[in-house]
């Protein structure tokens, strides 16, 4: 009977040791062992934070193990001082501009003391700049590759307008080319100068000098006053015009002076500088005045 | 028979012990089975029973099996034997997941379409076969699939990058990751945040509300906001004044809104840029309006301190092999 209930006691203290009732025998040796070791090895790496927890740990299950409350308080200020230390670095660093020495030094402090916020605040400003920068550098070059793209496109299209406008021109159809010649490209200009300058030839052959003046005129506005041979054709044009018309007022200078007014003032406009036509006009105006002036008595 | 009656109540409290010792009987192992030797705020000293792992520690007091490894950080790294002493950390030990030579990064990933068959059509396509590749070898090598709000709470020191981990994230919200992607998803039991630009949903290649809210009531699937219309949130040509771009913005950000209250009854925490394009000005505007997180597509991982409005994040193609894949799963960098 004394055997049996003895053999119960061992079976139940087996059975309480193995659900952790009572501990198995060497447990927090081992524990101890371990976590000294793991903090040692911790300190060694220069892990710090680790160390710290594992001495932490080894303090729970014994409060008065004098070597443990020294390893925490030791580890405590080196990561308090070197944690300082490093932030302080990272600030100058940041402060005369080198990015790359402030992150690592906030790196540091942070691996020191993890979440600390004078490390972690400038550290991801930092970042942030430099993730900005690159966003920024990105969208730019997706911007111009686009803007590239349509430069091209565009660029293409005009060459196959210019193409169809130089045939109308070729075949003579001016009206075409200046209805559909867009823009402000030097190409555009030209083909709409040589348009004009067709349409000028063409009203002179008929005889139609004001046509051919008016298109000659547009056509030296787009040279934009560069063209000198031009300009001569068409000066010599105005005062082609301007001496007809000066022409045709004195031929009826003594007959209707309404009209011969009007010559000379036509004459006038064709070509401001007919000295003679302006001579002649303020006589007719004069003598205009008087008559009337006479009349009116 | 005095004896017998004394031999009866031993037996009786041996049998009492042995029974409050079984614990839960059989069932996975409660706070109520532990032996908690010690614990103070940042820490419990635990003594195993036998059955009893480190992953039910981790299950029991940091809410998921696979922060295991914050218990193996603060214990020599290596795992508790069985019936051994073990310290559980209460508390994040490195929140920021930054070590004397490196720091931990979540590396998050960026596919669009999917296929059924075992090719692709286009680059941003990509197979069902090589999608159950990518999953199986991340679920091999113990990756913890991350969501979103994970990652928020990473982002606010709340909790520690993991050993492993990784965010999976599908843009667009295209119909085939309701039909290929989210049943390997399920079969393997990885997390994923959808990013849908609300015009599209409804389309033909989209997918549906009716979809998205069974995804959405699913422990794996977030779905959240790429905007209303897809245009870039970055400064474009039509943005004439500096006006015009913030108006636009708003109407991104408040259309896309309007809609997931409507059709989801929430608003959206977290964006991905469209094209990845991101500008101070949305940056500042989704902070302020709420968002917590957004994901840009410039390749990289990230750590605890990056830009919350500017996450790294790696675009998938379908020309992506296993080893790029590895590249891609960086979980560490050194200083």
């Amino acid at each position: 009977m004394a055997r049996k209930t003895a053999t119960a006691l061992a079976l139940a203290s087996v059975q309480l040791g193995g659900c952790g009732l009572l501990l198995p025998p060497g447990s927090v040796d081992d524990f101890v062992a371990q976590q000294r070791a793991a903090a040692e090895s911790a300190e060694a790496g220069d892990e710090l934070v680790v160390a710290l927890a594992h001495w932490r740990t080894l303090a729970m299950l014994n409060p008065d193990d004098q070597r443990t409350r020294a390893e925490i308080d030791s580890l405590k200020a080196q990561i308090a001082t070197r944690a300082g230390e490093a932030v302080e670095r990272g600030e100058a660093a940041y402060e005369r501009g080198d990015t790359q020495a402030g992150d690592a030094a906030m790196l540091e402090a942070l691996a020191l003391r993890p979440g600390m916020e004078q490390a972690l605040t400038p550290l991801r400003a930092s970042k942030s700049v430099a993730a900005h920068g690159r966003q920024d550098k990105k969208v730019a070059a997706e911007y111009a590759q686009r803007a590239a793209v349509e430069d091209e496109e565009q660029a293409a299209a005009m060459q196959d307008a210019l193409a169809v406008l130089e045939q109308s021109l070729a075949n003579g159809d001016y009206e075409r080319v200046l209805a559909e010649a867009k823009g402000s490209e030097a190409a555009m200009r030209d083909l709409t100068q040589r348009a004009h300058l067709g349409l000028a030839d063409r009203a002179g052959k008929r005889g139609d000098r004001d046509g051919e003046l008016h298109h000659l005129g547009v056509a030296v506005a787009l040279a934009n006053g560069e063209d000198r041979k031009l300009m001569a054709r068409e000066e010599a044009l105005r005062e082609s015009l301007s001496d007809e018309a000066y022409q045709g007022g004195l031929e009826l200078l003594q007959t209707d002076l309404a009209r011969a007014i009007e010559h000379f003032e036509q004459a006038m406009l064709y070509d401001p500088k007919n000295l003679a036509a302006k001579q002649k006009l303020e006589q007719a105006q004069k003598l205009k005045n008087n008559l009337e002036r006479i009349r009116g008595a | 028979m005095l004896q017998r009656v004394r031999r009866a109540g031993l037996l009786a409290l041996i049998g009492a012990l042995l029974g409050a010792c079984m614990g839960s009987g059989g069932g996975p192992v409660t706070r109520a089975d532990l032996n908690v030797l010690e614990s103070d705020d940042d820490f419990a000293i635990v003594s195993l029973r036998r059955g009893q792992k480190v992953e039910d520690l981790a299950r029991i007091f940091l809410g998921s099996e696979g922060e295991a490894w914050q218990i193996r950080e603060v214990n020599g790294g290596v795992a508790a034997k069985a019936r051994g002493i073990v310290a559980v950390p209460l508390k994040p030990l490195n929140p920021t997941g930054v070590y004397a030579d490196a720091y931990r990064t979540v590396p998050i990933l960026c596919y669009h379409q999917f296929t059924r068959g075992d090719e692709a059509s286009q680059r941003l396509e990509f197979s069902a076969r090589d999608f159950e590749a990518q999953l199986r070898y991340m679920r091999r090598e113990g990756f913890q699939f991350l969501s979103f709000a994970d990652l928020a709470e990473i982002m606010q020191g709340k909790r520690p990058i993991p050993e492993k981990s990784v965010v999976l994230t599908i843009d667009d919200g295209y119909g085939s990751v309701y039909d290929v992607a989210w049943p390997l998803l399920k079969k393997y039991n990885a997390r994923a945040t959808l990013f849908i630009y609300t015009d599209f949903i409804g389309a033909a290649a989209a997918l549906s509300w009716e979809e998205l809210r069974e995804m959405d009531a699913s422990e794996l699937i977030e779905i959240e906001s790429h905007g209303k219309s897809h245009a870039s949130l970055a400064p474009i040509a039509e943005d004439t004044s500096v006006d015009s771009y913030r108006l636009r913005l708003a109407k991104e950000l408040s259309g896309s809104e309007a809609v997931f209250m409507a059709r989801l009854g929430r608003s959206p925490r977290f964006l991905s840029y469209p094209y990845g394009n991101s500008s101070l000005e949305i940056a500042r505007m989704l902070d302020e309006v709420g968002y917590e997180l957004a994901a840009t597509v410039t390749r990289g991982a990230n750590g605890s301190f990056v830009d919350p409005f500017l996450l790294h994040r790696t675009m998938i193609y379908d020309d992506h092999t296993i080893d790029d894949l590895k590249t891609f799963l960086r979980t560490s960098r050194q200083h």
